[in-house]
């Protein structure tokens, strides 16, 4: 009789009689003396077993049935709902792509109800992970554990990074029998993917507003957690179940003196590509820069002017002059200010004295910084990155981009920080564009989804 | 640790070789490293930024800029940042801009709202000046820590050391390495077989005619794809290669993305003794010594020293020894834990193929193998634990054993 097993993320089945019968992923393995497979094969492994009416025994499996579901239900919205009778009907496997603060946490909690299995939140940030221990704690009422971040500890519905997983998943992977993976875009990279295929679970759901990745590896999600299954955009659920919202795109004029630095420094930068030949526009580009500033005093010097032109690019005094007037003007609001570097979200902080969170930024004091936006004790909040995606700011109304990168996915995720329904809240976004400058085509590229038309 | 992208090295026909710090690169290089130290000896108290730009300043020739660079990466590796003590940012942090978040929500066009002022007020409060105050909001971010100490080495012994840390970044990016090694002694081969087991790290082992050691490591992904998730795994083993007497390796690197690995072949040992009577036992089986220690039950206990060997069979390296204080009768402890149900079956092998000495193999309960696949009548037996193992039942097996071995004579 085969006989199934989990190994460090791997797959091994002995004592197959015919091994015909098993999928492609399934290799000899000399080593072990048995067939061996990506964990993530196990359910087509089972699959070819039943349909052959193959007994076998199964010690891969060390997930359990939950004996409780979700003690707290409401009435799903009707895209909620949709989306998740389209994944059900993909054999519980697939993407549902909603946008952000439209209740996709919510969709993953009425599919963890549907398949009662136990369950592997993936996440990318710390504070996701407490915003996920949340919900799942209050929406089942039973213990949640939590990898990473320094804690270790493993339950029935379990929350880590992606980091994380890719740590331990060859450990616990075959102890869930479903795996959501929250913002899924992050999965194709060339180490995170290795989570998904050393995981067992046959049940699988991936989360995103945004799926598509600018090296298009995307399409392996459609292997890594199941095809697309459902998808509505923000220009769909606008007014009804988000907050209606304004952009306004902003240009401010450099002052004389930043002009000419602007210029001066983006002369030096530009006169070294081109001396090098080095076309900025292929895919090699900036790798090329990089190399070749580091051989030569004129390259480093040409490294020290792309930095300084794109300074005054990123946070001119003229820009944060601006930031003052906004931030008075809303100062009974909830703003959120995105810089494109750490940096910049530390001279907004120090100016403004607003808080500021980046990835430095322990979870103790994250925490505290978002109640307390939340209640009110601070009306602004400075981030660069890590309030991009996820991290729910319900409270938050307006947006100042002060600096970005030309991501179509980060400016729609940034927009997505303030639309989550509150009432009859009105939303704002302002992007902050320096005049004339190479910003203006950055801006251009990021703006180039329908949430921007 | 040096980054692969610090690492020079040529590539002919597959084969992936290290360019050596030669003579005359050394002589050029010298100087900056001397710098590079005396910035930092003498930076004790300088912040990460002020330190990172002075060493931006020595000069370097530029063809040397990217072994500088590792170097450099070495250095810093050796330092520790802190904040000052009796510094708190993030209660100042709240402190400021939670006065600041007041101040702004009743600012008026009149009044607007006065940054100064709101310093002013929390430094008076806090009996110290604003200046302190700014410098003190962000003083726990890396950047503005300050270096504590400096792991003195001098250029030289950097120098010396930069092939080794090369060779240690280059198989940050291998997907399998096999070795011939001969060790000094069975010790030197125990410490190190019992590092490869901790690692959890796939390995095949036979012993070769002449006493070498022929070990395949390479995790179980391996198979599917050439995957460099243990490199960092495996560039952690070569210290402890360097340690044998003698080695030759040879692993496969993906040096290059999307396209097909490279062999890297090395050689050399210096059988460091030193180096290994450092190693240390794991926690769990110095936590199981101690506890075992304390149960004073006529048996001691000792790290072992022999590796058990089946000549055609396989062999194992048992961890500790437990011997007993009248008869002096002797039986070994390999610990497994979880790390692999196909290392138990190997062990179970061992013993049905007539490994003579007694032992005890320990593993965890997660492995899911019944202790009744030994026979009580064979020389070894299993002990399934849950969570830690127990000091009283390995001394009630000891006892059972020496009464079994006294009844029958």
């Amino acid at each position: 009789m085969a006989h199934l097993s989990f190994r460090a993320g791997t797959l091994v089945i002995r004592d197959v009689a015919d091994p015909a019968v098993l999928p492609d992923a399934c290799q000899w393995d000399d080593r072990v003396r048995s067939f061996r497979a990506p964990a993530a094969a196990y359910a087509d492994v089972v699959m070819a077993f039943v349909r052959r009416k193959l007994d076998y025994t199964d010690e891969a499996r060390g997930y359990a049935e939950l004996d409780g579901g979700l003690r707290v239900t409401r009435e799903p919205r009707p895209f909620q709902a949709e989306g998740l009778e389209a994944w059900r009907r993909n054999r519980f496997r697939g993407q549902v792509i909603l946008p952000t603060g439209a209740g996709k946490s919510y969709l993953a909690q009425m599919a963890i109800d549907a398949t009662r299995r136990s369950t592997l939140v993936v996440v990318p940030t710390l504070d996701l992970v407490r915003q996920w221990y949340d919900l799942l704690r209050v929406g089942f009422g039973r213990p949640v554990g939590v990898i990473g971040g320094g804690e270790y500890g493993v339950e029935d519905l379990t929350v880590t990074t992606y980091d994380s997983a890719l740590i331990h998943m060859e450990n616990i992977g075959a102890r869930f029998g479903l795996v959501v993976f929250d913002e899924c875009h992050h999965l194709p990279g060339d180490a995170y993917r290795f989570s998904a295929r050393a995981c067992l679970a046959p049940f699988r759901l991936g989360l995103s507003a945004t799926p598509e990745r600018a090296d298009g590896r995307h399409v392996d999600l459609d292997w890594l957690i199941g095809p697309q299954v459902y998808r509505r955009d923000v220009i769909d659920l606008k007014g009804d179940y988000l907050a209606d919202y304004e952009v306004q795109r902003l240009r401010v004029e450099l002052t004389p003196d930043e002009w000419e630095t602007y210029q001066r420094n983006r002369q030096i930068y530009r006169d070294f590509v081109v001396s090098q030949g080095i076309r900025m526009s292929s895919p090699s580009g900036w790798k090329d820069f990089i190399i070749r500033a580091s051989q030569s005093a004129a390259g480093r010097a040409a490294m020290r002017a792309w930095r300084a032109y794109k300074q005054i690019a990123f946070a001119a005094p003229s820009k944060l002059d601006y930031v003052e007037q906004l931030l008075h003007q809303h100062r009974n609001d909830r703003v959120l200010i995105f810089t494109q570097n750490n940096d910049t979200a530390h001279t907004v902080a120090r100016r403004f004295l607003v808080p500021v969170i980046t990835h430095q930024t322990k979870v103790k004091e994250r925490s505290a910084l978002l109640a307390g936006l939340a209640e009110g004790t601070y009306t602004a909040l400075a981030t660069s990155k890590v309030l991009n995606e996820g991290v729910d700011v319900p409270d938050a109304n307006v947006a100042i981009v002060i600096s970005g990168s030309g991501s179509v996915r980060e400016h729609v995720q940034r927009l997505g920080r303030i639309l989550r329904k509150r009432g009859d809240k009105q939303a704002v976004l302002y992007e902050l564009v320096a005049a004339d400058t190479a910003e203006q085509f950055t801006s251009d590229r990021r703006r180039e989804h329908n949430a921007y038309r | 640790m040096l980054t692969a992208d610090r690492v020079r090295v040529r590539v002919r026909k597959g084969e992936l070789s290290i360019r050596q710090l030669d003579d005359k690169a050394r002589a050029r290089l010298r100087p900056a490293v001397e710098h590079y130290v005396a910035v930092l000896r003498g930076g004790v108290g300088r912040t990460l930024e002020a330190i990172e730009d002075a060493l931006g300043e020595v000069d370097v020739p530029p063809r040397d800029i990217k072994t500088a660079q590792g170097l450099e990466k070495l250095l810093m590796d050796r330092c520790t940042f802190a904040m000052d003590e009796g510094v708190d940012p993030p209660d100042l942090r709240a402190a400021v801009f939670t006065r600041a978040a007041a101040a702004r929500r009743v600012a008026t066009r009149e009044a607007p709202f006065d940054r100064m002022a709101v310093l002013a007020e929390v430094a008076a409060e806090r009996e110290t000046t604003v200046e302190s105050i700014e410098d003190g909001l962000f003083a726990d971010l890396k950047q503005y820590q300050k270096l504590q100490s400096f792991d003195v080495i001098e250029a030289d012994a950097l120098l010396d050391r930069y092939d080794i840390e090369q060779a240690k970044a280059v198989l940050l990016r291998a997907t399998k390495l096999t070795v011939d090694v001969q060790f000094a002694d069975a010790g030197a081969a125990r410490q190190f077989f019992r590092r490869l087991k901790f690692r959890r790290l796939l390995y095949r082992l036979a012993r070769r005619p002449d006493g070498r050691y022929h070990i395949e490591i390479e995790g179980p992904f391996g198979l599917f794809q050439s995957s460099t998730r243990y490199g960092l795994q495996l560039a952690l083993m070569l210290p402890a290669l360097y340690e044998a007497a003698q080695f030759a390796l040879e692993a496969e690197v993906c040096w290059f993305k999307d396209r097909d690995p490279v062999i890297f072949r090395l050689d050399g040992g210096a059988g460091d003794d030193g180096a290994r009577k450092r190693t240390r036992l794991p926690d769990d089986v110095r936590q199981l010594v101690k506890r075992f220690k304390a149960l004073d039950c006529g048996w001691s206990v000792r790290s072992a020293r022999r590796i058990l060997d089946l000549p055609g069979v396989g062999l194992c390296v048992p961890d500790l020894v437990f011997t007993h204080d009248e008869s002096g009768d002797r039986v070994y402890l390999e610990v497994m834990g979880y790390w692999s149900r196909k290392a138990v079956w190997d062990r179970v092998d061992l013993v049905e193929g007539g490994l003579g000495e007694p032992i005890i193999f320990a593993l965890s309960s997660r492995l899911r193998v019944s202790e009744k696949v030994l026979d009580h009548e064979l020389p070894g037996e299993l002990y399934v634990y849950k969570g830690v193992m127990s000091a009283r039942i390995i001394a009630e097996r000891l006892d059972a054993r020496r009464a079994r071995a006294t009844a029958e004579g």
